[in-house]
């Protein structure tokens, strides 16, 4: 009798679980709805935030490097200038020396002018020294 | 309520893997930095080196500048002395010239051209009397060896010469002979550079004249080559020579002590060319001078070389188409050759 009475409440308690689990898996469509809802906004905030993050990061990146290039460009320029002013000091010197070449061979025109003068003195004061 | 939990946890986990995703994303974002440290580096480096050849090419523009500036320096102090050095000489000629005309006295005619200039001077010594010219001549070509009509063979005075080439002033030039009916040049006679018949060498006999560049030639030329060299444009001969090198030459016995007309060529030392003619055989006006006498009174006049010319009745002075001497015969003996000097 007794294990009549425990057969029965046995299969009284496994009915109210199966009731309540028929209660549990067969959500109403809205809580389904619902359910699905909070899913998606979970998957909007999270591609939102991701993708805010990765911009946010390659921001910093893009930053970082037009920052270096900038620096690198401004180096660059300054060694540009640079090489500029090298070229034009050499160039001036190079045109000063050409000068200086064309001075130095009109200098020896004139030392050679001055000598051809000082024999013509020579021979003039030779001359001079004949007169009677 | 157990299965709700467990569906969030399900479904957040994706999202807990993106975050833990993202959380490891910046370390591989850093890799896609630029790796601009070693360019940085180096930049600094070419910088350094730069700057090291600015400052050396800098150091460099000073060195050339200034050695620019030592050349211009030194240029200018030789221009300054050859200046000097020009006037000096300039000084030292005008010296020469001065202490020439003050031993020839006023010139009594003068001429001036981009050929020529003749100073004309008269020549009045105890018992002679005559004319000099002194010649600088700018162009060689200003003075010319005239053939008697312009060959061999013929003769022709002074004055016609000069008249025939349109001559300033005129001498009777070399010595001749008669051969033949001929009247011919003695010794070697070279007009514009060539010989007239050809060369005659000769122990005594000098030649006298200019040569390519106006110099004055004069000598005694045993060789043909000897003379050749030595580019000959125009020159007459007769002889003796009187003065070689500033220094008396020998004179023949049987030349020496006779008084005759004389026409002298000369050159002084600074290269003015000197024409004499000497009248003679005039008592009332000149006696003529004897070559020992004309020596002397050449290295008085600081005469350099002096070439006795054929003298005589030959002794003519032309100036300005006029006959400034007196010629011994009485008018002017026609010759073979005459020298000539172009205005």
């Amino acid at each position: 009798m007794n294990q009549n009475k425990a057969g029965e409440f046995r299969e009284e308690g496994d009915r109210k679980v199966f009731e309540s689990k028929k209660k549990g898996g067969g959500l109403s469509p809205a809580h389904r709805f619902l359910a699905f809802m909070l899913w998606l906004g979970v998957v909007c905030g999270g591609f939102f935030l991701a993708k805010y993050y990765f911009d946010q990061a390659i921001q910093t990146v893009q930053q970082t490097n037009a920052m270096n290039v900038q620096t690198l460009e401004a180096r660059l320029e300054s060694l540009a200038a640079d090489v500029g002013e090298i070229k034009k000091d050499l160039n001036s010197a190079g045109r000063t020396l050409s000068s200086s070449d064309s001075i130095q061979k009109e200098l020896n025109k004139k030392i050679e002018e001055l000598d051809s003068q000082l024999k013509e003195l020579e021979k003039s004061l030779n001359i001079l020294r004949e007169a009677p | 309520m157990r299965h709700v939990n467990l569906f969030l946890v399900f479904s957040l986990a994706p999202f807990i893997g993106l975050l833990l995703f993202f959380t490891g994303l910046p370390k591989s974002l850093q890799a896609l930095e630029m790796p601009l440290k070693s360019l940085h580096e180096g930049t600094g480096v070419i910088e350094g080196q730069l700057l090291e050849i600015r400052r050396d090419t800098g150091i460099l523009s000073e060195t050339v500048l200034e050695q620019e500036r030592l050349y211009q320096e030194q240029s200018n102090i030789l221009e300054s002395l050859a200046g000097k050095s020009q006037e000096h000489r300039q000084l030292s000629d005008g010296i020469y010239e001065e202490r020439i005309l003050a031993m020839l006295g006023p010139p009594v005619g003068t001429h001036r051209s981009g050929r020529v200039e003749i100073k004309v001077f008269k020549l009045d010594e105890l018992g002679y009397r005559g004319y000099i010219a002194k010649i600088k001549l700018f162009d060689p070509g200003a003075l010319k060896v005239v053939l008697a009509g312009d060959k061999p063979g013929n003769l022709e005075t002074t004055a016609n010469a000069v008249k025939r080439t349109g001559a300033i002033l005129g001498i009777n030039g070399g010595g001749f002979y008669n051969a033949g009916g001929k009247s011919l040049p003695i010794g070697n006679t070279v007009i514009d550079g060539k010989l007239v018949g050809g060369f005659t060498p000769a122990d005594d006999v000098f030649f006298a004249g200019t040569g390519k560049s106006g110099s004055f030639i004069g000598g005694v030329f045993t060789k043909k080559e000897d003379l050749l060299k030595l580019d000959p444009w125009q020159g007459v001969s007769f002889l003796p020579v009187l003065i070689r090198q500033g220094q008396p030459a020998s004179i023949p016995e049987e030349w020496k002590t006779t008084r005759q007309p004389r026409t002298i060529i000369g050159e002084y030392a600074n290269g003015d060319l000197i024409l004499i003619v000497v009248d003679g055989r005039q008592a009332d006006w000149s006696s003529g001078v004897t070559l020992e006498r004309l020596q002397v009174k050449l290295a008085e006049l600081g005469v350099k070389e002096g070439y006795n010319l054929d003298g005589g009745g030959s002794s003519t002075f032309i100036f300005k188409g006029e006959v400034l001497n007196r010629p011994s015969d009485g008018k002017q003996r026609p010759v073979v050759t005459n020298i000539v000097i172009m205005p």
